[in-house]
């Protein structure tokens, strides 16, 4: 395990990685994705208070975990250069950065097309649709405060602190809809004991899950690679792998 | 569920359709970006080598 991490640690070898994984994670995700979005539109039946407008669900809620998932990794990844000094750490980082903003700002479009028909609003300062805001600031940051720095060291190094302060908001806005009264529905299947969805309802949010899981993956072995090249580029490793 | 009793859906299908359309299109303008991202840093680096190398 531990000669894994350090040799993750080694950027020839974590770009190499990342060039044999990305096709892998991409291709396998878009098959997934189509019958997600299939069984979502089409094969589950109606919610019984919500009508149809609840399939929205199917891209809102695994978008929006995975929103706040990226942002878990970003600070972890953000933590390993900071703690062990590894720039595919740092690299690793900065290249989520730029995913989870995109994702939460989809998460938020998705959730104000939902709120729409549901709460006749397509914004409400709700305590949820907050902390995502809030949570969207972080990733903006992030991204502000890593291109402020000519030396790439220091950016990575500032911009990790603040990866880490900002990752006490993940909490806040996974449990925001059970520590206060919310206009948001409270979690319905990633939450402690059984989901409250029935079954027949509940297997196109797992692809779909497993989908944009594996989307993320491939688009963040894009991000990587790039960023390994933007930091080794005057590497002789760069010249024979070019 | 067939296709005539999803475009009789009513008022709901245009949200549920909006909100698929713009997932659908988020993920692919990300992976695009993430794409040409990687393209611009090879060039750059391919770039700096070339110059190095003069």
């Amino acid at each position: 395990m531990w000669v894994w991490f350090h040799k993750l640690g080694s950027p020839p070898y974590a770009y190499r990685l990342a060039q044999r994984l990305q096709p892998w994670f991409l291709w396998s995700s878009v098959p997934l994705l189509l019958v997600a979005a299939v069984g979502g539109l089409w094969l589950v039946p109606p919610d019984y208070q919500q009508k149809d407008a609840f399939r929205i669900f199917y891209v809102h809620v695994p978008i929006a975990s995975m929103s706040l998932g990226i942002y878990m990794f970003m600070a972890a990844a953000a933590a390993v250069g900071l703690v062990w000094r590894m720039k595919v750490g740092y690299a690793a980082a900065a290249a989520a950065a730029p995913i989870g903003a995109a994702f939460t700002v989809l998460a938020l479009v998705t959730g104000s097309i939902w709120g729409r028909p549901m709460w006749g609003t397509w914004w409400v300062w709700d305590v949820r649709v907050t902390t995502e805001t809030i949570m969207l600031f972080f990733y903006v940051g992030y991204l502000s405060l890593a291109k402020s720095f000519d030396d790439v060291s220091r950016a990575d190094r500032t911009a990790a602190i603040l990866a880490i302060v900002g990752s006490v908001n993940v909490p806040i806005v996974k449990y925001s809809v059970v520590w206060w009264n919310s206009l948001h529905q409270g979690s319905t299947v990633l939450k402690f004991g059984r989901p409250a969805m029935h079954s027949s309802m509940l297997w196109p949010f797992y692809i779909a899950m497993i989908a944009i899981l594996l989307y993320v993956g491939g688009v963040l072995c894009f991000r990587i690679r790039a960023e390994i090249l933007r930091r080794d580029r005057r590497t002789q490793w760069v010249a024979d792998v070019l | 569920m067939d296709l005539v009793r999803f475009f009789e859906m009513g008022a709901y299908t245009l949200y549920v359709w909006c909100a698929y359309a713009a997932t659908g299109l988020g993920l692919a303008v990300i992976l695009w970006l993430g794409y040409k991202r990687l393209e611009r840093e090879r060039v750059d680096a391919r770039r700096m080598r070339q110059l190095e190398e003069e």
